[in-house]
């Protein structure tokens, strides 16, 4: 019979993967004869010559199988099985009754009504001990790596109970965290409009009401002021836009991508008067999203794209798509002042920028958000450029819920 | 400005600077002289129900107008516009929340409780000049309102 390896041993009498037997019977011949029958399975067998001293076994160690003797002096093998079935621990304990005499029926029901498991008549014919003796075995064993098995599950379970508890915890935390950070973004955007309001709207003030007593270099010195004030009003706006989307709960539908970027591509071109860059538009497949966040993207590429290509003489832009199964991607080219590939780290970033004011203007959010809105919709951005050639900005999208 | 005790358009608006801008561009229209200027919630509620330093005052003579700002110190401006609207006396006085906060949830609580618009305070200095401007000729030259009953 194939035996299943047990480590685990809650015996004390015995080597680890062994199971207990006991056998109890009044005569040491007995007990040295069935002994060596049961020897060769190897496992821990242990003897006892009176009920009384069966009972002091089996309230200390688990056991197999009981081989019990019917007929001993003071306490049979009948008065020893039902005490030891009164035992709530030993009911299942499997007894098989080794009796010498001719057992009548009525005996042998006796017997199993108390929870014999079986008899066996005396002289024992050892195949017949041994294949009997051997079903309980692999019983017990089979219980008891059961047992072992429920033992790790729960273990187990545990474990992942509470390392899930760690998980909730943390992940509770950092939205706790998160929340406090975007409340802060938006309180500190939010009470630095009016002291901006106030620089920008007292400067006008002062050029309107006392520019003529000024001087050239006190004109300029104002103007300086009072761009910069304006230029910090935007960010001070940008900044509190990019709060406002960034935790915008998506309402997504299909999208007419196409649509999207026509109509924002003519909005923008209006309001560059006299710039209209060439543009390729190719159909673009639908994809799925919030409207609203997706036309920013397109407004804030777009104008980068109108904004970066100011200086070529043609300035052109290609937006297009490439269709994979669940996502697709969308691309706007521009063949504007591309980037240098070792600062792309820093294209995405909050307040990032890679042009001079002078240069190219601008606050660095636009990016910020439209990073933050793809990877809201589960998509991502990257993008590919070269001084010279221009730049290409990817994003992906889902083509469905 | 704040010699009239019977003004068209009582502004509600902690911030100095602000206040000063608003009656600037409330000037160019010619109504900065119909102005009453609050500066917190608990004054603009003394003033349109005659309590504390205004007992006393004729309370059936209403503003056309009233520019609520929400951060107010002492009592907000929410809780401003809960108790005028709640109040037969003065719920039919417009209340016209201008507030540096886009917030969705000031803007729904706004209209919830019955405010007659809201308006973001706009960054630059000629926006917000025109929205001013602009929302005193609105409520305080074209706008018709009930006429106001006796006791």
């Amino acid at each position: 019979m194939p035996s299943t390896p047990i480590t685990e041993f809650d015996g004390a009498s015995g080597p680890p993967g062994k199971v207990n037997i006991l056998l109890v019977d009044d005569q040491p011949g007995n007990l040295l004869a069935h002994e060596s029958i049961l020897d060769e399975m190897g496992e821990n067998i242990v003897k006892a010559s009176s009920g009384r001293e069966a009972l002091d076994w089996l309230l200390r160690e688990d056991f197999a199988v009981i081989l019990l003797d019917v007929n001993m002096p003071g306490m049979d093998g009948f008065e020893t099985a039902e005490l030891i079935r009164g035992r709530s621990c030993l009911e299942k304990t499997p007894i098989i009754f080794i009796t010498g005499y001719n057992t009548t029926d009525l005996d042998r029901l006796k017997g199993y009504s108390l929870g014999a498991a079986d008899y066996i008549f005396l002289p024992v014919i050892p195949q017949v001990l041994n294949s009997k003796v051997r079903v309980f075995v692999e019983l017990a064993r089979q219980t008891r790596l059961i047992r072992r098995q429920t033992e790790i599950l729960a273990r187990n379970n545990q474990e992942q109970t509470r390392q899930l508890q760690i998980i909730q915890k943390l992940n509770q935390e950092c939205q706790e965290a998160n929340k406090e950070l975007e409340g802060f973004c938006h309180t500190v955007s939010h009470d630095l409009r009016a002291p901006v309001r106030g620089i920008v709207g007292f400067s006008q003030l002062l050029v309107q009401d006392y520019g003529s007593k000024l001087d050239e270099e006190g004109k300029r010195l104002l103007g300086i002021v009072q761009s910069e004030s304006q230029r910090m009003g935007r960010l001070v706006d940008e900044l509190l836009h990019f709060s406002h989307l960034g935790r915008r709960t998506l309402r997504k539908s299909a999208l007419d991508m196409t649509a999207i970027a026509k109509s924002v591509f003519e909005d923008l071109v209006a309001r560059h008067a006299g710039r209209r860059p060439e543009l390729e538009l190719k159909p673009l497949p639908p994809a799925c999203g919030d409207a609203t966040l997706i036309r920013q993207v397109f407004i804030n590429l777009l104008s980068n794209a109108i904004k970066f290509t100011g200086r070529r003489e043609v300035a052109r832009i290609e937006i297009g798509s490439q269709s994979e199964s669940q996502r697709n991607i969308y691309y706007v080219k521009d063949n504007g002042a591309g980037f240098d590939a070792k600062h792309a780290n820093k294209l995405f970033g909050l307040f990032e920028r890679l042009h001079g004011q002078e240069e190219f203007e601008g606050t660095g959010v636009g990016l910020a958000l439209v990073k933050r809105i793809i990877h809201r919709h589960g998509g991502r951005i990257w993008a590919e450029s070269n001084v010279t050639e221009g730049t290409t900005f990817y994003f992906t999208l889902q083509n469905e819920e | 400005m704040n010699a009239v005790h019977e003004p068209e358009i009582l502004l509600v608006e902690d911030n100095p600077n602000d206040a000063e801008l608003a009656l600037r561009a409330l000037q160019k229209r010619h109504l900065a002289n119909k102005v009453f200027h609050v500066k917190d919630g608990q004054e603009a509620l003394d003033f349109l129900f005659g309590t504390g330093p205004y007992a006393g005052r004729d309370t059936r003579r209403h503003p056309k107008l009233m520019l609520l700002d929400l951060k107010l110190p002492k009592l907000d401006g929410l809780e401003v516009l809960r108790t005028i609207k709640a109040d037969q006396r003065t719920k039919n006085i417009p209340v016209v929340v201008l507030t540096s906060s886009s917030q969705q949830r000031d803007i729904v609580e706004s209209y919830h409780l019955g405010v007659n618009s809201y308006v973001v305070k706009p960054m630059e200095f000629d926006s917000f000049s025109a929205a001013v401007a602009d929302l005193g000729c609105y409520w305080v030259l074209l706008n018709q309102a009930p006429e106001m009953q006796d006791g």
